[in-house]
């Protein structure tokens, strides 16, 4: 330990005391008795000696000695409500945990073999099951096993669903299986996995059921792979679960068995589809009666059922409670270590507070499902279409407005009302009324969560301005970026969930999704599409997403020419006045430039926090990236040397544009302003209000003079560059604009957001006025 | 000194590998007071803080499963501090407006589930973390020692009071009072190391 030693303080002058060696076999209490005694006692009287006797036990670390002073405060004051929440965190296994009984399990792995499929010599193909050619396993239950199949007569692929031998063996069983899967059968709605028919292989005698195949995974695969959902994709699958609920309990149909793993989401158009339906009973009342012991997924059994009494379509509407909880928490409403500790939560115990698990869940949704998950059937909403309503109209809040009253549970007869029910009411119709006031602006579901914080939008009946030229719908979630072709007939927009549309504008029609090399069905990406840009040229097309990959794509031909992974999400992305070089932000903050052909990083820096946006200016010197952390900075990118940091916006930074004659700079800012900076000396030249909520694009029009800016307020912005002078407001988007672009010629701008449609607004005219006016001056 | 490599197997992997009920509580134990701690220290009131405390561990369970941790990126400990940091800021901010990147809560859960290089723990945090390890160290260490001994060190080295009151109370002499306090501090040094290399890699 030399280091050591060189770092202790000299040893003391006095010679009866100890050498540092003494010191040390001191410490580890290896000398003899007697010398240990006499060295005790010297250092008792010598400071220096007890000074370094602790220098040695420290190592030299003199914080050591701090740390250990008052350890006893390190633990939280007793009446801490940390104290309350440790032992629930400590104890109960907070990871979701499907409770097959190990029997089940065993079952299941053991005895369900493929054996009963008769061999097939096609290639692709792993045996026959009647007259179905059955392809892979899709997976095992508790109640058999699921296969992927073709049918060669219907030439259509198809889910095999094969009852549990042990099962099919007791006639009861047999019986319930059939009556309850042509029950199901009966059954048809759009939310719903059609059964097409239960059939009975001939030689292993095992009924079967034939059902629509889902192209796509169960919100139990989902929820494993991201963990917990946002609340509008939460509401928006119980919207539709309830939607095929309903239909189902019109007909006299009760599931018994919601959970995660039964509520399918098709790839690409998100639809809901509920599985399974009525099965449980056939399999879940039999192995009650053979174990005495509740199978199966305690986890969403409503109490009715926990407590083993007679239960009705109610029991369903519980369940998906629980279900929707366990979306927006990332944890079950009622976890136990032992199905038994489950029942008996579900019986008794009330869930944590949703808010206190994810503060981002809207008191509304909360509401709702706590509705959902009362102990009473008597308490909860009396049918599965009331909750597809309620949940629709706070979906779609503005569509709903004028039905609302009759949305809510026994609002014509109050008596019939519990009080929270009550309130829950009035809370919604107040909300519903103050969305509707505030105007035709709001709409989105985001906007009514933000509803509190804008008491003062003066938005209210104001002109709604210019329609726009035309409407294109995504139809498949929030468009998160737009690029406008050179002649403005191409608009092609990025989507939440991956998808690149690109359309036809004149005839407002979809020309063509983009898809991967590998996969013509696939969304392009598997995120967000941040970012969208073309080349100068026109012919090349660059996306940029969370998914971590910058592609490339041919255009009109709509080919993927280049998948580079990236490796972080990618946030933002541009391409150079050049077309040599994209430049890209990601989430932690850091932009790099790439040279596309040699492949190669020519420019790397970082910023504090995520990246949201980049930008070349045209001169082709200067790349700008603005961040969430309030800067603005400009690097040189041939010197590879920082410009400027500009600090000037109050909050995060979101858009920014370089005016064509690369001399300004504008940015937009969560604090509602642009800012106008000068390029050359990085001086703030102008600051101005331009929205009444966050600023989240702003662009310069292809002659600098314009500006276009939109934002969080669900309103896009003309304004003259020079004077800043207020130009034209267009307010017909129902929420967040996050993206917003010119074409060309600065004729048209294509505004999409939150509300999932782009819209092309005709600028023509005001560009026109403006540099009439720009003339005079 | 070094202890067998059979106990230096990191709590993450064990984490990670799921089923391993002991390795969540010990995880807790260390952690939760840290969480708590650190969100205090950054002015959160204490049910604000036991409800953070909370909301970070059970983003922990979800992610600890499929983490793919790059030691490249920073320390565990560094990824934990992200997470916390971001939970704080996330709910400092939402008191007023809520700054973030758009389409932040979206992606929210992704981006905690890296960890950040560049933003270093702070000192609040580290110091946080090493109190903790040594409470932790403590409890293990204690029946290792002599009450009498035990007592010294606690009266010296915690409470801070001198060896010779402290020895006239346990009715021994201020040098042996000395030698027990720096002997358990030797030990404690050893078993926080040990801790540190478990939980941290």
């Amino acid at each position: 330990m030399p280091d050591t030693l060189s770092k202790l303080s000299p040893p003391c002058s006095n010679a009866d005391c100890p050498t540092t060696e003494q010191l040390q076999r001191l410490l580890r209490g290896d000398s003899s008795g007697s010398e240990d005694e006499s060295l005790v006692e010297l250092v008792g009287r010598c400071q220096i000696c007890q000074q370094r006797l602790e220098e040695l036990a420290t190592g030299g670390d003199s914080l050591f000695p701090e740390l250990v002073r008052h350890i006893d405060d390190a633990k939280p004051a007793e009446d801490s409500a940390y104290w309350e929440i440790f032992p629930q965190i400590s104890s109960s296994t907070t990871r979701t945990a499907t409770y097959e009984p190990d029997i089940l399990a065993d079952h299941a792995r053991g005895v369900l073999s493929l054996d009963f499929l008769e061999p097939i010599a096609k290639p692709g193909r792993i045996g026959r099951l009647g007259s179905f050619e059955v392809t892979r396993v899709l997976g095992r239950g508790g109640m058999g096993v699921v296969l992927e199949g073709f049918d060669p007569d219907l030439q259509r692929d198809v889910a095999l669903k094969i009852l549990d031998p042990q099962l099919a063996n007791d006639p009861t069983m047999r019986q319930r299986f059939c009556r309850e899967a042509r029950a199901a059968a009966a059954v048809s709605h759009d939310n719903l996995v059609a059964v097409y028919q239960v059939d009975e292989d001939q030689k292993s005698g095992l009924p079967f059921l034939v059902m629509q195949l889902v192209n796509g995974e169960s919100l139990e695969q989902r929820l494993r792979r991201v963990g917990r959902l946002t609340p509008l994709e939460t509401a928006r699958i119980g919207m539709q679960a309830a939607a095929g609920l309903a239909s189902a309990h019109a007909c006299g149909l009760i599931h018994r068995d919601i959970k995660p793993g039964n509520i399918l989401i098709e790839a690409g158009t998100e639809k809901v589809k509920l599985t399974d339906f009525g099965l449980a009973r056939a399999t879940v009342d039999m192995k009650l009666t053979r174990t005495g012991f509740v199978a199966g997924t305690p986890l969403y059994m409503s109490p009715e059922q926990a407590r083993g009494e007679e239960i009705d379509h109610r029991a369903d509407l519980f369940s998906l409670g629980s279900v929707l909880y366990e979306a927006l928490a990332g944890t079950p409403a009622f976890d136990g270590k032992t199905p038994l500790a489950v029942l008996r939560r579900v019986a008794d115990d009330p869930p944590v507070p949703l808010h206190r698990v994810n503060p981002d869940v809207p008191p509304w949704l909360e509401e709702i499902i706590e509705t959902l998950l009362a102990k009473n059937p008597a308490d909860r909403y009396q049918s599965a279409a009331e909750v597809a309503d309620i949940l629709a109209s706070h979906l779609h809040p503005l569509a709903a407005h004028n039905r609302s009253a009759d949305h809510c549970p026994g609002f014509l007869n109050p008596f019939r009302m519990t009080r929270r029910r009550i309130q829950a009411c009035w809370k919604k119709l107040l909300v519903l009324s103050l969305t509707f006031l505030l105007g035709s602006i709001s709409g989105s579901l985001l906007t009514v969560w933000l509803l509190p914080k804008t008491p003062n939008s003066k938005l209210a009946i104001a002109d709604p301005g210019p329609e726009p030229i035309a409407i294109l719908p995504a139809r498949s979630g929030a468009i998160w970026s737009v690029a406008l072709s050179q002649d403005g007939s191409t608009m092609v927009m990025g989507i939440e969930n991956g998808r690149i549309s690109v359309w036809d504008v004149p005839g407002r029609r979809l020309k063509f999704d983009l898809h991967p090399a590998t996969n013509d069905q696939a969304p392009a990406h598997k995120g967000p599409v941040w970012a969208l840009d073309f080349t100068p040229d026109g012919k090349q097309l660059i996306s940029a997403s969370d998914d971590g990959t910058i592609k490339i794509w041919d255009l009109p031909s709509g080919r993927q020419r280049k998948s580079i992974p990236v490796g972080t999400p990618v946030r933002t992305a541009a391409i150079s006045p050049s077309g040599a070089w994209v430049a890209i932000g990601d989430r932690f903050g850091e932009v790099s430039v790439f040279d596309l052909a040699q492949e190669r990083i020519l420019l790397q820096y970082q910023q504090e926090s995520t990246v949201n946006g980049v930008s070349f200016c045209p001169d082709n010197l200067t790349v700008a990236s603005v961040s969430t952390d309030g800067t603005v900075v400009l690097w040189e990118i041939a010197g590879k040397r920082k410009r400027f940091t500009l600090t000037g916006h109050g909050g995060p930074v979101y858009g920014l544009s370089f005016s064509p004659d690369s001399r300004e700079l504008a940015t937009s800012s969560w604090d509602k302003t642009v800012i106008l900076w000068d390029v050359d000396t990085g001086t703030l030249k102008k600051q101005f209000k331009a929205h009444d909520e966050g600023v989240l694009a702003v662009q310069y029009s292809p002659d600098g003079t314009l500006l276009a800016t939109a934002g969080q307020d669900g309103v896009a912005r003309i304004w003259d560059s020079e004077s800043t002078e207020l130009l034209a407001t267009f307010r017909r988007h129902q929420g967040t604009i996050f993206a917003a672009r010119f074409d060309k010629f600065g004729d048209l701008l294509a505004t999409g957001g939150q509300d999932g449609t782009v819209r092309i607004w005709d600028v023509g005219p005001l560009d026109r006025a403006s540099r009439a006016a720009a003339n005079l001056r | 000194m070094a202890d067998p490599p059979k106990t230096r197997v990191s709590l993450l992997a064990r984490l990670k590998s799921g089923g391993d009920d002991r390795a969540w509580e010990e995880f807790v134990e260390l952690y939760a007071p840290v969480i708590y701690g650190f969100a205090r220290k950054r002015g959160l009131q204490d049910a604000d803080a036991a409800d953070l405390m909370q909301e970070v561990l059970r983003s922990v369970a979800r992610n600890a499963s499929r983490m793919d941790y790059d030691p490249r990126r920073g320390t565990f400990r560094g990824w934990l501090y992200t997470v916390t940091r971001n939970k704080i800021y996330n709910f400092l901010s939402g008191q007023k407006h809520r700054p973030r990147a758009f389409g932040d809560t979206n992606a929210q859960e992704r981006l905690d589930a890296l960890p950040d290089a560049s933003i270093p723990p702070d000192a609040d945090w580290e110091r946080e973390y090493q109190r903790q390890l040594s409470a932790q160290a403590m409890e293990i260490v204690r029946n290792e020692f002599h009450a009498n001994s035990w007592k010294a060190f606690w009266g010296t080295a915690v409470e801070g009071r001198s060896a010779n009151d402290v020895g006239q109370e346990l009715g021994m002499s201020p040098g042996a009072v000395y030698v027990a306090k720096s002997r358990i501090i030797a030990r404690l040094r050893e078993v926080v190391q040990r801790l540190r290399a478990e939980t941290d890699e």
